[in-house]
């Protein structure tokens, strides 16, 4: 799997109108050595979402790509002297098919079962032939046992051989992250008119590695998600959504702002604020219940 | 610009001590006729109503009336950084923000000045009627004070009767009940020393123990009180302050006994 952000050398690839029109393909170059290679486009769930997504699939070569969309619309690139506009950009990424099998090993995580029993999907039958042909481009131990039982295979799903599968995965993205010097503070922009002054690059280690965490997390389902996270020793926060964080940076603002308005006020003196109710002020608060107010006795005078 | 100088800091030591666990913070108004603070209790069941009079001061000036909103925490902060016996002055000049103290003792071989923050304070001042009332009973400060402080460990509201015979102050609680009664002095050396009661009416309320005990902190500033009532109208605890002024403490009557 290719990580996100490291764009592979871009070779353009006019598709079909089938899809859309006007889409700008960028594949890896693994995909695309051989011309007479046969790349596939298949729907396969989505491992964290289980929602149906486009893989590229070339049997030849045993490589399985995800496709991720992105809408660009009102752009166009020169091809010679033509002009070609673009609709849409799809960045195709080596994956590990491994990924996508997690939620159907963890399904049938109770026992041991053959392999042909795990990737089973209940709702669409028609995947189950191409899953047990995924499952031979991979090494199905990192993320299970094996126990062969005459001449039967089994496996099992293994909780803890996936968290060491994973965590040289976070490492490896974690070192990209640091050697690209990506910006990876919450508040981070992208601005292709300026760029981070090295010395305001202040990022840890734990937020490159929390980063990194966030772009492997998208492959996998919530539940591994908790047990990385706690694997990888990272402190769990409660917003990994960078939307939700600058929402409350926006609340505090608000707040700040209101201060200022506040302070900008013609006081003479603050008034000092003590909330705290003493013991004696509780027992005189007692004392005067039963009592009636005494400006019902006395009119306010003008 | 306002001054007042006055000779015996004692004086308003004591009278912050009579009223600061009523009150937590209070505007006093200042004009040339003296200083006036009207303020309520958090609880609104009491008033506290100071007057000092201008010719009570050593000196007195005061150009423009002037309101100061001050905390009386602080304030008896600072008066406990004098002796009873040093002269104070208090200052302010017209807006201020801060009120200065300034004290000196009588050979003005020491003096020290303080400055305090005022506060911004928005209360409203209520109109007390002038109320001709049933009964008034003079009697000895301490003497009242003692009572009160016997009769609030019985109970926490205390019944004040006063009939022909003499005034009865009663309670009844948890262990049992106490009842103490005052005649008229019959022959009285000192005014302040007998009990005096003037009646037209019989009267009989009752009132929150704990408030009295409140306001008999100002027995210090006079050898004695006097107390006004009438039916379902507030009790009035009066105390002289000697060429001074006065401090008057309104406490609501109880509407029921077993709530």
């Amino acid at each position: 799997m290719a990580p996100r952000g490291r764009k592979p050398k871009a070779k353009n690839e006019q598709d079909s109108t089938e899809y859309e029109k006007n889409r700008f393909i960028i594949l890896p170059n693994a995909l695309t050595k051989d011309k007479s290679t046969d790349l596939q486009l298949i729907k396969l769930r989505h491992p964290q979402t289980s929602e149906l997504a486009i893989f590229v699939y070339s049997e030849k070569d045993k490589n399985l790509a995800q496709m991720r969309s992105l809408p660009f619309s009102h752009r166009s690139f020169f091809k010679g002297n033509k002009l070609i506009p673009i609709d849409r950009i799809d960045f195709v990424t080596l994956v590990d098919p491994l990924f996508l099998f997690l939620p159907y090993f963890i399904k049938c995580s109770s026992m041991f079962s053959p392999l042909d029993q795990i990737l089973v999907d209940e709702h669409l039958p028609e995947l189950n032939n191409l899953l047990m042909k995924l499952s031979e481009l991979t090494n199905l131990n990192q993320v299970a046992t094996r126990k062969e039982i005459g001449d039967l295979i089994l496996w099992k799903y293994n909780e803890n051989s996936t968290l060491e599968w994973l965590t040289p995965k976070i490492d490896k993205v974690a070192k990209v992250l640091v050697t690209q010097q990506i910006n990876v503070n919450q508040n981070a922009a992208i601005s292709s008119s300026f760029k981070l002054c090295e010395t305001s690059i202040h990022s840890t280690d734990e937020q490159y590695k929390r980063y990194a965490y966030d772009i492997i997390s998208e492959y996998l389902h919530s539940d591994i998600q908790k047990s990385l996270l706690k694997h990888l020793g990272l402190p769990e926060i409660v917003e990994s959504n960078k939307r939700k964080a600058d929402e409350n940076r926006d609340v505090n603002k608000k707040v700040k702002h209101n201060k200022d308005e506040y302070d900008e006020m013609p006081h003479k003196v603050e008034k000092i604020v003590t909330p705290k109710l003493t013991a004696k002020d509780k027992a005189l608060k007692k004392a005067a219940t039963g009592t009636k107010s005494i400006s019902s006795f006395f009119k306010k005078s003008s | 610009m306002f001054e007042a100088r006055l000779l015996k800091s004692g004086q308003l030591k004591k009278i912050l001590e009579a009223i600061k666990e009523l009150l937590k913070e209070a505007t006093f108004d200042c004009s040339d006729s003296g200083i006036q603070l009207q303020a309520m209790d958090d609880a609104h069941v009491s008033l506290v109503s100071m007057y000092l009079k201008s010719t009570g001061f050593d000196k007195f000036r005061c150009d423009r009336n002037l309101s100061m909103g001050i905390n009386l925490e602080s304030m008896v902060k600072i008066m406990k950084c004098c002796s009873n016996d040093d002269i104070m002055t208090i200052k302010a000049q017209d807006n201020a923000d801060t009120l200065t103290i300034m004290f000196e003792t009588s050979n003005q071989e020491k003096m020290s000045d303080y400055e305090m923050k005022l506060m911004n304070l928005d209360q409203e001042h209520l109109g007390i009627p002038e109320t001709n009332y049933s009964c008034v009973i003079k009697m000895p400060s301490t003497e009242f004070a003692r009572i009160c402080r016997d009769l609030s460990q019985f109970g926490e509201s205390v019944i004040i009767a006063c009939t022909k015979d003499g005034v009865k102050f009663s309670t009844s609680g948890d262990i049992g009940s106490a009842n103490v009664k005052l005649s008229q002095s019959a022959s009285i050396d000192k005014e302040e020393e007998g009990v005096s009661i003037e009646m037209q009416q019989a009267v009989c309320l009752t009132f929150a123990c704990r408030y009295l005990n409140l306001f008999c902190k100002a027995a210090p500033l006079s050898p004695q009180v006097i107390l006004s009532m009438s039916g379902d109208v507030p009790l009035v605890v009066e105390y002289q302050i000697e060429e001074l002024g006065f401090i008057r403490y309104y406490l609501a009557p109880k509407i029921e006994e077993d709530d």
